[in-house]
């Protein structure tokens, strides 16, 4: 097999002190291929999250890691070392809770033109511009203003926007999501994914999508994997697992859904 | 059906605060007009996005904001603008569930305490008969013996949030708000927690205020539905209708924004 854009193999992630270490990730194998949306679904406490944070290379201090993470065939840690692959030009990051993922201090503007200024050292005016064409085509009406307001001027979605540029600004080859809608309205939530999978698909990223919601798989991912209790239970096309799920884990989750459940009648006819 | 709860043309405004120093002060007009029943035994939701008012109105039916225009009428009463310090036997008949149990209970009493409290106010019980109540209401909801003595953080979320159900039980509520009760839960454990909320309510009759921003949810628990946008119900009906049928822009909007399979 071809080596993938993203390639985890048997990853094991510890965590907690020495005396009470706990196995968290316990040997996951995954592939993202160039321009995917693969999805990474589970419940709270799952290792999806940590998933993310061991592939950034942001672990807790004091994790322990053992497995390989390899990023177009190379080990992913040493060339982030070395400063073949960066975070940010390279692989980008979109949080879950836009507030404090930005700085409160800076203005969003700042904040989005730091990294081209770094890695690419354009110009104050050259990365506003890339920064406020960028904010443009995340559909942000107003891109000056929001270029010069404080996080704290801006709506959720907005904020949401901001980072999702960021996270495009470098056109990286691939975008990590951590549950970047949890905190978003229904229709905000679905003007940021579809804003997600347009853009990804456009510049040919690929987006490693974690999430705990099923019918946002099914819109957005090409392929899922499902993580319970730090093991990957299922994966396959998106579409196939989650309209008919071979693994008991995987057909729970589906059958917990609320609208699976049906509805209630009008009681006592009035 | 009889109904229980009647909301009638309610009204709240905030005021905000004069933007300049000798500017008039500005209000914020929460609710509008709004008018809902809710009857015996029945569940009826309301579902909006924030700033939509639905958390406003459920502070309105508890007592805990006043409105400035309309009333409430509670099992024929009027209840508008009642002190439920001084009315115990209205404050007894409508209790809430609030979304985070983390935050809803208090993390230095051990839960059965917790379950119990309001005996100490709504009846003259002994420690050891609380004790005993306070087992059976937990339960009736799926805690065993042994969760008794257990504080809150020892506890997981779902069953923080039955702590928080039996805790609103307690005092034989004829009408209970529900807060977004299972929005801060993983999906297999709001799958439960839905279940034993369909369970009392066809065990005892109480009648739900189910307010939240999750249209499945609200389709699954509800009768009826009541789609609220910026302090105004946009449209109101039968459950399955709502979300399978919206007829206003603003309804078929949302439904359609809620990721779902096969949609």
């Amino acid at each position: 097999m071809s080596a993938a854009l993203l390639q985890i193999e048997d990853l094991r992630v510890r965590v907690g002190q020495s005396r009470r270490q706990f196995e968290a990730v316990r040997g996951i194998t995954l592939r993202v291929e160039t321009g995917e949306i693969a999805g990474l679904i589970g419940e709270s406490g799952s290792g999806k999250s940590l998933t993310a944070a061991a592939v950034l290379g942001l672990l807790p201090q004091g994790a322990g890691l053992t497995g390989r993470i390899l990023f177009e065939g190379a080990d992913l840690h040493a060339s982030l070392r070395s400063g073949t692959v960066r975070l940010g030009r390279d692989i980008g990051f979109v949080p879950q809770e836009p507030m404090s993922a930005l700085n409160p201090t800076l203005r969003v503007g700042h904040q989005l033109t730091m990294p081209l200024r770094y890695h690419e050292r354009l110009s104050r005016r050259d990365a506003m511009a890339r920064a406020c064409a960028m904010l443009e085509r995340m559909q942000v009406a107003d891109a000056r203003r929001v270029l010069a307001a404080y996080p704290f001027e801006l709506s959720g979605g907005l904020r949401q926007r901001a980072l999702l540029a960021n996270a495009f600004l470098m056109k990286p080859k691939l975008i990590i999501a951590d549950e970047p809608t949890t905190a978003l309205d229904v229709t905000v939530q679905s003007e940021v994914l579809t804003l997600l999978k347009n853009n990804a698909r456009e510049l040919n990223t690929a987006v490693l999508f974690i999430t705990h919601n099923m019918g946002v798989v099914w819109h957005l991912c090409d392929t899922v994997n499902v993580m319970q209790a730090g093991v990957i239970v299922e994966h396959g096309r998106s579409r196939d697992v989650l309209s008919n799920p071979q693994n008991a884990y995987t057909q729970t989750l589906r059958a917990s859904l609320p609208e699976q459940a049906g509805y209630r009648q009008r009681i006592g006819a009035a | 059906m009889r109904e229980l709860l009647n909301v009638i043309g309610l009204g709240v405004d905030f005021s905000l605060g004069s933007q300049t120093l000798f500017g008039g002060r500005r209000k914020l007009v929460a609710l509008d007009e709004l008018s809902l029943t809710v009857g015996e035994g029945e569940c009826v939701g309301v579902v909006g996005e924030s700033g939509s008012g639905k958390s406003t109105l459920g502070a309105c039916i508890l007592g805990l904001v006043d409105p400035t225009r309309g009333a409430i009428r509670f099992d024929g009463r009027d209840v508008t603008r009642l002190r439920r310090d001084r009315n115990p036997d209205v404050a007894k008949a409508i209790q809430i569930v609030f979304q985070d149990p983390s935050g809803s209970l208090d993390p230095r009493l051990p839960v059965w305490q917790s379950v119990a409290e309001s005996f100490e106010i709504h009846a003259s019980l002994r420690r050891s008969e609380r004790r005993d109540a306070a087992a059976a209401l937990m339960r009736s909801v799926g805690l065993g013996e042994d969760m008794l003595d257990r504080f809150p953080h020892a506890l997981s979320g779902g069953q923080r949030q039955r702590v928080a159900i039996a805790r609103a039980l307690a005092t034989k509520p004829r009408l209970i708000v529900l807060d977004e009760p299972t929005s801060a839960l993983d999906m297999t454990v709001q799958a439960q927690v839905l279940d034993l909320l369909l369970d009392i309510q066809e065990r005892t009759r109480v009648s739900y205020l189910l307010i939240t921003h999750d249209m499945a949810v609200a389709g699954h628990l509800c009768h009826r539905i009541a789609v609220m946008r910026s302090g105004r119900i946009e449209e109101s009906g039968d459950a399955r209708k709502i979300v399978t049928e919206p007829e206003t822009p603003y309804a078929r909007a949302l439904v359609n924004a809620t990721p779902r399979l096969g949609a």
